[in-house]
């Protein structure tokens, strides 16, 4: 039940990424919703299953784009168990700790797609690829967090509630 | 005892994930001449529901413009009726252009080149991550689509097939950082390489090729025809601005795309570009071949449409500065210009992309 919830989650943010958010561009740059998804599990469930979120919504990215495939997931994957590791030193329902982490988590996403990407020849120029890229992308997914965290709060605490009361009933 | 077992196998289960993604991408970051299975079966199953997304932000996107341009737009049919009029007179100039360069071509002995042939295609996804300019577009293997064949639109040059599914393909932009296209100045017809930018501002990059050549603000750019895939004259963009490098012996060009990709709903791949394929490249167009009386740099007849100089009698593709407006040939659908002189043109798939027309 989780995992097809999550990955529906997960394939709704990539198709909107691929459809709809090249509408939202500002200066050429669009926010990364599916980096949003994975920040936010990662804080409300830990460093293993934000890891798996991670990976599982980067490889629908690289799936998408046909070339360096698994490149989105290793990055987001290192993402999600990195910010999954403060999942107890954060209040979930606190409203700036998440910004802040949407943006350094964004941003550590887009460093490392940079940083793997060229071991693969990615060869992106690397002070445009910090400062016209990963550094805008990180602010403007920042900035759409608040639109996003509550739901997706709302969406966590409903399934931990609703697999307790199965399990309640199973047992 | 547990706790340490847990540990070992998460540590162990991280290894194995990371080693297999490393070989993924180690794997498909070499230039593939075919996607996988997989990869074509999920691109291909998500163009319906692409293609539906993007039509609807699209619909949604024009209708908001529609409101926000309504006091602008009463102004701006002034301002066009004056233009009417006054390109009015410029066409019959332009006419008498073209029937000079007619019989230029003919003195010139340049072969009558067939036109394109063009397939129409719907653009249903954009890049998901702002590392790439690519584009999918709903035509793939079952519609004839190769990858490297040129794709176009109205406007000018878009890109090129950098992955082919059967249904869908994926489109390498010009503004690509990987991209790079043979080009000419229109003007000068010196030679140029246009590359796509690092940065996100939607230009691009012009590279003279050549210590002689000198790239001025303003000068138009055009596919050189002598590359693979491109042929010759379709509209690359418009130089911007002018940089010297640091000891000014070399100097960049910020090229402005003649596309607008911003808003880019439906392109055409040259899935046959006649001269092109007959002769494997256009003949060598130096730029020379001017009459003694045309001063070098003059507007000259036949110059602005770049197809004149590989031959082709037909109003050439698109140009920068004209009106995208077909001067030949039928047009797919209604609002939808071919470029001109550039048919038949097989209608867009609705939706999925499905046969040929």
């Amino acid at each position: 039940m989780h995992l097809v919830v999550i990955g529906l989650v997960l394939f709704i943010s990539v198709i909107l990424q691929a459809t709809v958010l090249p509408h939202l561009q500002i200066f050429g740059i669009k926010p990364d919703l599916v980096s949003l998804v994975v920040v936010a599990f990662a804080l409300f469930r830990g460093r293993y299953q934000g890891a798996a979120v991670g990976i599982s919504g980067g490889l629908m990215i690289d799936f998408l784009r046909g070339d360096f495939l698994g490149l989105s997931a290793l990055s987001k994957g290192i993402v999600g168990f990195l910010l999954g590791t403060m999942e107890e030193r954060v209040f979930n329902d606190d409203f700036i700790i998440p910004v802040v982490t949407a943006f350094a988590g964004t941003l550590a996403d887009q460093l490392l797609f940079l940083i793997l990407g060229d071991a693969f020849g990615l060869d992106y120029p690397v002070w445009p690829g910090i400062f016209a890229i990963a550094l805008p992308t990180a602010l403007y997914t920042a900035m759409l967090m608040p639109l996003f965290y509550n739901r997706l709060y709302g969406l966590n605490r409903r399934l931990i509630k609703v697999s307790w009361e199965v399990r309640r009933k199973l047992f | 005892m547990s706790r340490t077992f847990d540990k070992r196998r998460g540590l162990i289960t991280s290894g194995v994930v990371i080693f297999l993604l490393i070989s993924l991408v180690a794997v498909t970051s070499r230039d593939r001449p075919q996607a996988t299975w997989i990869e074509r079966m999920v691109r291909d199953a998500l163009v319906p529901l692409q293609s539906v997304l993007s039509n609807t932000t699209y619909g949604i996107a024009k209708n908001l413009a529609m409101f926000r341009e309504l006091g602008r737009l009463r102004a701006e049919n002034q301002a066009l009726r004056a233009e009417v009029s006054r390109l009015q007179t410029a066409n019959s100039h332009m006419e008498e252009y073209r029937r000079e360069n007619q019989r230029w071509k003919l003195l010139l002995d340049f072969r009558e080149e067939s036109i394109h042939k063009l397939l129409a295609a719907q653009v249903v996804a954009r890049d998901t991550s702002n590392w790439f300019s690519t584009l999918v577009i709903n035509r793939g293997a079952t519609d004839g689509v190769k990858k490297g064949m040129p794709v176009i639109s109205d406007e000018g040059v878009v890109g090129q097939i950098r992955q082919v599914n059967p249904r869908s393909s994926v489109v390498l932009l010009i503004l690509d950082s990987k991209s790079a296209v043979g080009g000419q100045i229109q003007e000068s017809r010196d030679f140029v390489l246009v590359e796509g930018s690092a940065d996100r501002l939607g230009n691009g990059e012009v590279k003279p090729l050549g210590p002689h050549i000198k790239l001025r603000k303003g000068d138009h750019v055009v596919t050189s025809g002598l590359g693979e895939f491109f042929p010759k004259g379709l509209p690359l963009g418009r130089i911007e601005q002018v940089t010297m490098g640091r000891f000014g012996l070399s100097a960049k060009g910020t090229l402005t795309p003649a596309v607008n990709f911003a808003r880019l709903e439906e392109v055409f791949v040259i899935t046959r570009a006649s001269a092109l394929l007959d002769e494997g490249t256009y003949p060598a167009y130096s730029g020379n071949r001017q009459p003694k009386d045309q001063p070098r740099g003059k507007s000259l007849p036949g110059k602005k449409s770049a197809p004149a100089a590989s031959g082709q009698t037909a109003p050439a593709g698109p140009t920068p500065q004209a009106s995208p407006t077909p001067q030949a040939g039928p047009t797919p659908q209604a609002g939808n210009n071919p470029p001109a002189g550039q048919q038949p043109v097989e209608q867009p798939a609705p939706g999925n992309g499905g046969g040929n027309n």
